[in-house]
């Protein structure tokens, strides 16, 4: 793009006014004419192309939205029309890196209109997979998407947005159901090789293949409502059942008992299927968070539903203490529930999971040999991922020595670091996140989030080699979210029951072909068969015995938060004020203070998160951090996304109890930090505060 | 050899393409054409091929699925189309800024460039029908000076207008 001379100065005019005019915004659709007109023009003006680009780069920046827009489509078309040299200049790093800052939250992200961003990163992807010639517009692409500026599946929907829009598209309804079998790149080959065919068998065969993929597409929507409809199913039996426990008394007349069996048996059974149905969902982000959603709650009435029948609990709403310990134990132990809505991390997670496993059965597995870890190792690597974060101390677990049993330890065939080992450890915790796939004891209200398949998928293809590096990656929400897990008790029960589990997975050779997606979930899934087997109330418990002398009977708040859970409907809400906890760019957190604490020393809290921005956010997550002598412990989110406001309806919310271990009755120093994604994008701020919580609050 | 013995004695061939979004008529077009009765269709899933000679020219004429979910698969006939006859449900007048977005995209195309287009402006015979003016405006062709396009008012299922039509193609087509 170097400076025209004068004698270019017309061509330069020229195109200007061809480029106003295809990029007319008074038009109300693109006034294709006007574009074609343009791309002759640009190849037969002579430096066309270098004049073009300048003026497309400047078009991009217009404040017009339409206008900006619909260069984009001319750019576009431009990038297929005009051949080699337009090619070759759009994939040199001074075209694209223009490009990168209109999309780019350090640069020009914040003024550049959503459409106009969404359409730049369908041009990345659509360029890297039809321009194969300039390689560095597939760079660039890597980039933004490690940036996470760019991700995978909402490229996916744009992709197929744009092209309704462009020439050489696809069908406009393809967009709503992301890639579909008739953008199938092998399919494609196939058939233009057929149509291109004299023969007619081959002509027969095109055919028959264009109704194959049409029925596979059939198929793959009856799929898709059927689903829907066991999530549907699902819904209403689990409200139904829950409705008829809250009206449910010992006098309760054996017809209604029954009724309730039958309910709990049909719930069982839709349990399974949503189980069955979350493996077969690939590609559908939302519809898997919905199921394990609904799954959690069904399993969480049918946990109700036990308890009742058997006796054991005097009201229904709240569960004691002494019957949540391990479950809770085992599916919420989060301090702080990062998992929850940032499906990376649980990749990161099910990584580490999958590639200890894969080690220790590879192993030799002898559990004599328990080379106890030094801690010091866990320890620092988790203090720096502290420091990184900034946050304060809340390691009530992490200067306590370990007992690590054997399993978990050194396979000698692959090096793993002690940190990684420690990770290991970590993920322990999240793994019942895995329960919703595969087989069917139990799916403890765990999965707060969505281990999408799809995305696991990749980290089980991926490196079984355990490259060190990850463990830098982890996200440090992640390890400070598992500390809680870390208590010695939890611990050894937890390796316990995953040794066992190791084992049988090991029997039964599916130690050796992990690397497949499906045994993969398979162990996953054994792995919290056994947990949830040991650990407590599951009706197919046998042999419960196993984890028993794990539960320790706490009675320092500290000690006994991560074994405590409150459900939110028993919170009843107190006299104080809400403290406004956080309250910048629409994002408004309050915490309120309930009335009664459940446990001396330990008070609950709700966290209350409302979005007043005009666009949906998703991946929200909350997460805090208190000082060494305090505790903190967040549950399970209500959501994790946030729809965009509206004026006539109440502000989207996100509910979260947070129990906040207190011994000492001093202030509460909480520190925190908030999450959250939309378009691609990834804010993340932090906060301080302090307050009295018995008392009167106050902000810091 | 064929080809050059046909030109010698005055018969061409044409590949015809065919599109147009579901329910417009085209099957039943390439079948008035190819047996001149109307017959019963269903939604073409795939594609029908039938050559039509009319006034010594071969017309290959490809008749393709216009299914929304099927039309990404477009593409794969447009290689070496010499003419494309893009069909329009004049009665359906919710579709019609669907039919003129599908157009474009067709004839924009870089394989499509050299193409010259009939528009059949079919379903004449219902009463709310869209005249071919209105079809002119509505699917864009106004303002397109570069291309060779023409609407031909039609009716498949009596067949009125559509030789003419071929009447038009063999009279545009550029060799």
């Amino acid at each position: 793009m170097a400076a025209s001379p004068a004698s270019d100065m017309a061509s330069v005019r020229h195109l200007d006014t061809l480029l106003k005019k295809a990029t007319d915004a008074s038009t109300p659709t693109e006034d294709w004419q006007a574009i074609m007109t343009f791309v002759e023009a640009v190849k037969t003006t002579q430096e066309g192309v270098m004049i073009a680009v300048r003026l497309l780069l400047s078009g991009l920046q217009s404040r017009n939205e339409v206008c900006a827009v619909r260069t984009i489509v001319v750019l576009d078309t431009c990038a297929v029309n005009c051949g080699k040299d337009f090619q070759q200049e759009i994939g040199k790093f001074r075209f694209l890196n223009e490009l990168i800052k209109l999309i780019s939250p350090k640069y020009l992200a914040m003024q550049t209109p959503v459409q106009v961003q969404k359409r730049i990163k369908t041009l990345f992807r659509n360029w890297s997979r039809n321009i194969p010639s300039e390689p560095k517009i597939i760079e660039a692409l890597n980039m933004l998407l490690k940036q996470g500026i760019i991700t995978e599946e909402e490229d996916d929907k744009v992709v197929n947005a744009n092209q309704a829009q462009s020439p050489n598209a696809t069908s406009p309804e393809s967009r709503t159901r992301g890639k579909s079998i008739f953008e199938d790149d092998e399919k494609s080959k196939h058939l233009a090789r057929l149509l291109r065919s004299n023969h007619p068998d081959d002509l027969q065969a095109a055919n028959r293949l264009i109704k194959n993929m049409v029925k596979q597409d059939q198929h793959k929507l009856e799929k898709h409502s059927q689903r829907l409809n066991d999530l549907e199913r699902a819904r209403n039996n689990g409200k139904l059942l829950s409705d008829m426990l809250d009206y449910y008394s010992t006098s309760s007349s054996g017809q209604e008992k029954e009724t309730m069996e039958e309910l709990y048996r049909s719930c069982e059974e839709i349990r399974n299927q949503l189980q069955k149905n979350a493996g077969e969902v690939e590609s559908d982000e939302a519809l898997l968070q919905n199921i394990i959603k609904v799954s959690e709650e069904l399993s969480a009435v049918m946990e109700r539903y036990q308890n009742v029948m058997a006796g054991k609990a005097a009201t229904t709403n709240q569960v004691s203490k002494s019957e949540v310990l391990l479950t809770q134990a085992k599916t919420d132990v989060p301090l702080v529930p990062g998992p929850a809505a940032a499906p990376p991390r649980n990749d990161l997670l099910l990584d580490m999971g999958f590639n200890s496993s894969v080690s220790s059965s590879t192993a030799s597995m002898t559990t004599s040999a328990s080379p106890a870890r030094p801690d010091g190792n866990d320890t620092s690597l988790l203090d720096k991922q502290l420091a990184e974060l900034g946050l304060g101390n809340l390691d009530s677990s992490l200067s306590q020595p370990v007992n690590r049993p054997a399993n978990t330890s050194v396979n000698p065939g692959t090096p793993i670091s002690p940190a990684s080992h420690d990770i290991f450890s970590m993920n322990e915790p999240s793994t019942p996140m895995m329960s919703g796939f595969g087989t069917n004891t139990t799916l403890q209200s765990t999965a707060m989030g969505s281990p999408g398949p799809n995305q696991s998928n990749a980290v089980f293809g991926g490196n079984p080699g355990w490259p060190n590096s990850n463990t830098n990656n982890a996200s440090p929400a992640n390890l400070i979210g598992s500390m809680g897990g870390n208590q010695a008790v939890m611990e050894t029960a937890y390796s316990a029951a995953k040794r066992e589990a190791l084992e049988k997975s090991q029997q039964s050779g599916k130690g050796n072909i992990v690397l497949e997606k499906s045994s993969a979930l398979d162990l996953l899934a054994q792995l919290d068969t056994n947990k949830s087997a040991s650990g407590t109330m599951s009706p197919s418990t046998s042999d419960n015995q196993l984890l028993k002398p794990a539960s320790p009977s706490n009675t320092d708040p500290i000690q006994a938060l991560p074994n405590l859970t409150v459900p939110l409907e028993s919170i009843k809400p107190g006299q104080t004020e809400p403290i406004t906890a956080y309250d910048k760019n629409g994002i408004k957190t309050l915490i309120y203070t309930a009335q009664d604490a459940p446990m001396q020393g330990i008070t609950s809290h709700i966290i209350s998160t409302m979005s007043f921005l005009p666009f949906a956010i998703s991946k929200f997550v909350f997460e805090a951090a208190v000082p060494k002598t305090q505790g903190v412990k967040l549950q399970p989110p209500s959501a994790s996304s946030l729809a965009a406001r509206n004026p006539i309806e109440a502000p989207a919310t996100v509910t979260q109890v947070m129990l906040i271990a207190n011994p000492a009755m001093e202030k509460v120093r909480l520190k925190f930090r908030i999450s959250y994604e939309y378009n691609g994008n990834s804010i993340s701020d932090m906060g301080e505060l302090e307050w009295m919580p018995e008392l009167s609050a106050s902000l810091s | 050899m064929g080809k050059w013995l046909s030109k010698l004695f005055g018969s061409k061939e044409m590949r015809i393409l065919m599109l147009g979004l579901d329910a417009a008529g085209k099957t039943t077009i390439l079948y008035k054409l190819k047996l001149g009765q109307s017959v019963t269709t269903i939604p073409t899933v795939g594609f029908n091929v039938e050559t039509v000679t009319y006034k010594n020219v071969k017309f290959n004429v490809w008749d393709v699925g216009g299914q929304d979910k099927i039309r990404p698969l477009w593409r794969h006939y447009y290689t070496g189309t010499q003419a494309l006859i893009f069909v329009v449900d004049c009665a359906d007048r919710e579709r019609i800024d669907e039919a003129r977005s599908e157009l474009h995209r067709i004839i924009n195309d870089r394989e499509m460039k050299d193409a010259i287009i009939l528009v059949f402006a079919n379903k004449q015979d219902m009463e709310n029908a869209m005249k071919p003016q209105d079809i002119q405006e509505r699917l864009g062709l106004i303002k397109i000076r570069d291309r060779n396009w023409y609407v031909q008012p039609s009716c498949a299922v009596t067949g009125d207008g559509l030789y003419e039509g071929l009447t038009w193609l063999t009279a545009n087509c550029k060799n």
